[in-house]
């Protein structure tokens, strides 16, 4: 099914890939190919209120950039909050605040120059100081940040003058000027703890604020960038239950939703009045092992487990196709530095019994904790439990309770499911995921080598020895028995028809979570 | 009666009172406290003190339940730990959206439910009653979710004549409200009708097999009369009953409607806030659903006295 | 349902609704030792394929057969249902019909620990239960005995009450009995008819209650589904394979009026 053309609307959205056209991947160092179409290059009309239907309802809404880890959060962040640069669809870093910006030659020491003449919506100009403090805030002890480890490679960030900002790194990042431009960086107020009223520089300001219930944000008059937001208003609500979610845009209560599944694919491609908007991309959901526990640290058992799953059928029954077969590893088939040599993990009762035998788990039971807030992940257990029945693992299904997976059972049982947004650049999801102490290191996996490859990586500018390092980190992680990657997961998400400006940008939804300057209604 | 009314108001505080020892003892032992939920993934023992600290939880439960029930009998419900808001203004909106539901809901199902009831019991035997009773069993066998999600196929998808969604901006006028609400006050409506409807018919028909309406039948009272008036007076205490139940639902239980057409209501203010362990916010909605519940039953058994001094009030009708 | 009308055979709602009793109680055991097609296993990569030769409900969400399915949930369902309102019974007519015996403060104690559960939503306290100690079968079950034994209680209790100063039931206590043979031996007797037809309906909320459950994500364990999970997880086909999510819907509703119309026609016969 991987090559069959896929059936979307009649007329596509604006510069939506097909699947086979890209399937996602490396995105700092420029793999990404243009859209199969060009966009009509209609003037952006002004006006209009466009509503959003989110998939996640949570009290716990914020807009403390430090504390993103959802949609809801980056796209009301990249409203609200203006960012240092902005990544393109070919995966260089954009000018946005920062004008422009040059390295030494090694790589470690920056200097960002930034665009004069922007101020905060309470109408105080952005300085220096704020800049600085929207960087560094995430090494704070009070701030519960999850970009601490993508800071700890920056040894100081000080001003040069009123518009200019110098970083110096304790080791060489050619991807820096990418790397200040993701959501945790938002450009906020120097001092700033509390995020209730929230101050920006970005497109929109915020008119109503109710966690978990909804968001209002009207133009900002005095937005930097001229005539822009085309849209007069914003407004973003939760609706949790798929088909309901998908039904309100085929009525045309709403304009755009994250997330279709399964059949509403279909029904909003057939449509008249929506279109299928597919942002293939690197997310994934896995399932992982924590190795510092029994019995999930018994590589043989996780191996084992990982020739459980039919990946192809993950991929056609429950990601309807939308979607690439993963090789257990984050990297992605269409990126450079793809280790084509690994062997593909495969549906193998035979492989699975081998390791298990060698494993020594007998009968006992198995428990693989899932849980509806980590996407697919019953769908795909299921999966792998069926198989597991053939091949004599007594593999038991334990859905766990939403709301305290991430605290109770990710990392804190032996078998789990994770899932993963893309990061702009493999080494900065390496960072986030496989470092030791890293928040999102759920398996608690500790690899010396790994950690000096990942650090590596960042500091090698020749592009045959990063290959082979990431070569060689595929493998490692492949071969870890803490992770279990079946599939790669595209964004599918709905879009009116009336909707027209936005393109995609395979590190999120809708324009990797960054669209609401540039999107604008035609009637 | 007013000493019974009185009695029971004494009681009502008392419940009141365990409850709200309940939800705070049910929230102390649930895994993960409100500083690790609301740290989701970033939890680390410092955040989560750090946090904790920042939240007042560092001090002993009692004092912090002591505390919470000083405030509420003064009328301060407190702040919201999650979203540092009043607990008042998170309310409100959501106890507005509520009573609209429920209200129209109540109006629309309550005469329409007895008076199915009264001609089904008037035709007992025949098709339409036979048909009714089948229809009635089968509606309210129905999960929500699914006679909610068909409605909104229906209706909004196929037709395009309502909107799917519940969801009301800030400043909606009537129409778009009357609009909006429509279908998710339908299903419930079907779902309420069929209930009250069948338990009506329940009520009526033991009601009917009593002595005195037997000695009325012989005296040559017509059918109608006896049903409309002698039973249907008689059913009024037990039909109460059932009613306050079924009103009690409709402001505490109606989580699903209210998830599938994203009306933002007060049963999924109060799953979230469990989720979240938000426990001011989840003691709110316990202490308004439970003030609600007994004072709906209250109400329902000072009608039934009113109505039957012998007291029928409690018939095996509370079923929900 | 009582009525007032006179049926002199058994009636044929009577003969209906107990066939269909028969008949899924069948289908719950049959499903133990053989099934249409195995209902855990993918046979098809097709999702919500609509029905075919051999696989005559379709396939559901993951390409499993729905027919197959809908017949292990009958026992997981029925199982679940019945078992929560057994017990709920158990508690609450025991509970209810010595609290109106013996009145005094056991009564009003019970009668308010019964109000309290009866004003808390029963979804939420299945979702502070299922938070606290997992989801299992054994969980859901005893989540809806607990809850539905509150609303038996308030019954048991009323029907005890007046019974409580009839003659025959005085004469047993001028006799010296104890409580528990008044109320095994006296009263039980006089209350089962009316306590059977809260069963049959109790039995039925049980079922949709389940559902609701699964609804939040708090049901029966994957891949193992009941009949409101069935419906819930089936939801999202209702374009290309209907009956995946309706034909769960139709066997509790079946179930449910096959249960109340069983025990209307028993009580209308045992009158006439």
């Amino acid at each position: 099914m991987a090559d069959d053309p896929i059936v979307l609307g009649e007329s596509q959205p604006p510069g939506a890939f097909t699947r086979r056209a890209f399937n996602a991947g490396l995105l700092a160092t420029g793999l990404i190919a243009r859209p199969g179409r060009s966009q009509a290059q209609a003037m952006p009309k002004r006006g209009g209120t466009v509503r959003l239907a989110l998939y996640q309802q949570s009290t716990g809404d914020t807009f403390d950039s430090a504390r993103y880890d959802k949609g809801n959060d980056y796209i009301r962040g990249t409203s609200v909050y203006s960012y240092l640069t902005r990544m393109d669809e070919q995966g260089r870093a954009q000018p946005e605040v920062a004008e422009s910006w040059e390295a030494n030659k090694e790589a470690t020491r920056w200097v960002f120059n930034i665009r004069k003449g922007i101020s905060f919506s309470d109408g105080s100009p952005l300085t220096t100081d704020d800049i600085i403090f929207s960087l560094l805030r995430h090494r704070e002890e009070r701030v519960a940040s999850s970009a601490k480890q993508l800071v700890a490679n920056i040894t100081s960030v000080r001003a040069d003058g009123p518009d200019k900002i110098v970083i110096e790194l304790a080791q060489p990042d050619v991807d820096l000027p990418i790397l200040v431009g993701i959501f945790q960086f938002a450009l906020v107020k120097n001092g700033t703890y509390d995020f209730s009223k929230p101050i920006g520089t970005g497109a929109f300001t915020v008119k109503e604020f109710q966690p978990g219930l909804r968001t209002v944000l009207v133009r900002n008059p005095n937005f930097w960038k001229q005539g822009q937001p085309y849209i007069d208003q914003f407004e973003m609500f939760p609706i949790p239950d798929a088909s309901a979610r998908a039904n309100a845009l085929l009525s045309g209560d709403v304009d755009m939703i994250l997330e279709l599944r399964g059949n509403g694919i279909e029904q909003v491609a057939k449509s008249d009045i929506a279109d299928v908007f597919v942002t293939p991309g690197t997310r994934y959901t896995a399932i992982q092992a924590a190795v510092d526990r029994a019995p999930s640290n018994n590589a043989d058992l996780t191996l084992g487990m990982s020739y459980l799953i039919d990946r192809k059928r993950v991929l056609d029954t429950v990601l309807r196709g939308y979607g690439t077969i993963a090789n257990d590893h984050p990297i992605g088939p269409a990126s450079e530095y793809y280790n084509a040599e690994l062997p593909q993990r495969e549906l193998d009762l035979d492989k699975a019994k081998f390791h298990f035998q060698k494993a020594g788990i007998g009968n006992a039971p198995i428990e693989l904790s899932m849980g509806d807030g980590v996407l697919y992940s019953v769908d795909i257990g299921q999966l792998m439990q069926r198989e597991a029945m053939r091949a004599g693992l007594n593999l038991q299904i334990k859905r766990e309770p939403a709301e305290s997976y991430w605290t109770a059972v990710a990392g804190k049982r032996p078998f789990f499911a994770t899932n993963f947004h893309p990061r702009p650049t493999y080494n900065m999801l390496l960072n986030l995921s496989w470092k030791k102490g890293a928040v999102w290191n759920f398996s608690h996996y500790e690899n010396e080598r790994l950690e000096k490859l990942i650090d590596d990586t960042r500091s090698e500018f020749d592009l045959a020895k990063r290959k082979e390092y990431y070569g060689e980190i595929q493998s490692i992680i492949h071969n870890s028995g803490a992770i279990i990657l079946p599939c790669f997961l595209s964004y599918v998400d709905g879009v009116s028809k009336k909707i027209k400006g936005l393109t995609p940008l395979p590190i999120g939804s809708l324009g990797g979570f960054n669209f609401t300057d540039r999107i604008w209604i035609e009637a | 009666m007013a000493n019974i009314i009185l009695w029971r108001l004494g009681a009502t505080l008392l419940i009141l009172l365990v409850v709200s020892l309940l939800v705070f003892w049910a929230c102390e032992i649930l895994p993960g406290d409100v500083a690790q939920v609301a740290l989701g993934q970033y939890a680390t023992p410092e955040n989560v003190r750090a946090l904790r600290l920042e939240m007042g939880l560092d001090r002993p439960a009692i004092q912090r339940y002591l505390e919470w029930l000083v405030g509420a009998l003064q009328g301060d419900w407190g702040r919201s730990l999650v979203t540092k808001t009043p607990v008042s203004s998170l309310l409100s909106e959501r106890l507005a959206n509520t009573a609209l539901l429920a209200g129209v809901t109540t109006l629309i199902a309550v005469p329409l439910a007895v008076l199915l009831g009264v001609v089904t019991t008037m035709w007992n035997g025949r098709a339409f009653d036979r048909a009714a009773t089948v229809s009635f069993l089968a509606l309210s066998a129905t999960p929500e979710f699914l006679l909610a999600t068909l409605l909104v196929l229906l209706f909004a998808v196929n037709l395009g004549w309502l909107p799917a969604v519940a969801y009301l901006s800030t400043g909606s006028d009537f129409g778009q409200t009357a609009r909006a609400l429509l279908l998710p006050t339908a299903s419930l409506v079907i779902v309420v009708t069929a209930q009250i409807a069948r338990m009506t018919r329940a009520i009526l028909g033991s009601i009917l097999s009593q002595p005195y309406i037997e000695m009325a039948v012989l005296k040559g009272i017509p059918r109608q009369r006896i049903v409309g008036y002698h039973a249907l007076r008689n059913a009024v205490g037990p039909l109460a009953n059932v009613v306050a139940l079924n009103v009690a639902y409709l402001v505490s239980g109606v989580v699903v409607v209210e998830t599938i057409f994203a009306y933002p209501g007060l049963a999924r203010l109060m799953i979230d806030s469990v989720q979240s362990r938000d426990l001011p916010v989840v003691q709110a909605c316990a202490m308004i659903f439970c003030a609600t519940y007994v004072v709906l039953i209250l109400l329902a058994d000072v009608l039934a006295r009113l109505f039957d001094p012998h007291s029928l009030a409690e018939r095996p009708t509370d079923a929900l | 349902m009582t009525t007032a009308s006179i049926q002199i055979r058994p009636s044929s709602t009577l003969v209906f609704s107990a066939a269909l009793l028969v008949f899924v109680g069948v289908v719950a055991l049959v499903s133990l030792v053989a099934l249409p097609q195995d209902p855990f296993d993918f046979i098809t990569d097709e999702p919500f394929m609509p029905p075919a030769a051999g696989i005559w409900l379709g396939s559901d969400y993951l390409g499993r057969d729905v027919l197959s399915r809908l017949m292990d949930g009958t026992r997981i369902t029925l199982f679940m249902a019945m078992t929560a309102t057994l017990l709920a019974h158990l508690i609450g007519d025991t509970l209810g019909l010595t609290a109106a015996i013996r009145g005094g403060i056991l009564d009003a104690a019970l009668s308010r620990i019964v109000d309290v559960l009866l004003s808390l939503p029963k979804i939420i306290v299945g979702l502070v239960v299922v938070a606290a100690l997992g989801s299992s079968i054994w969980v859901i079950i005893g989540i809806a005995a607990v809850v539905y034994s509150a609303g038996v209680f308030r019954i048991a209790r009323a029907l005890g009450t007046d019974l409580k100063n009839m003659d025959y039931i005085m004469l047993a206590r001028s006799r010296g009995e104890g409580t528990l043979w008044i109320l095994f031996g006296e009263i039980l007797p006089h209350v089962i008819r009316p306590l059977a037809t809260d069963f049959a309906l109790r039995a039925s909320f049980a079922i949709l209650f389940m559902s609701s459950l699964s609804f939040i994500g708090l049901g029966v364990q994957p891949p193992l589904a009941d009949w409101g999970g069935m419906a819930r997880e089936n939801l999202g086909g209702l374009s290309t394979n209907p009956l995946a999510a309706i034909a769960p819907a139709i066997a509790i509703a079946l179930v449910s009026i096959a249960l109340n119309l069983l025990v209307d026609a028993l009580d209308d016969d045992a009158r006439h």
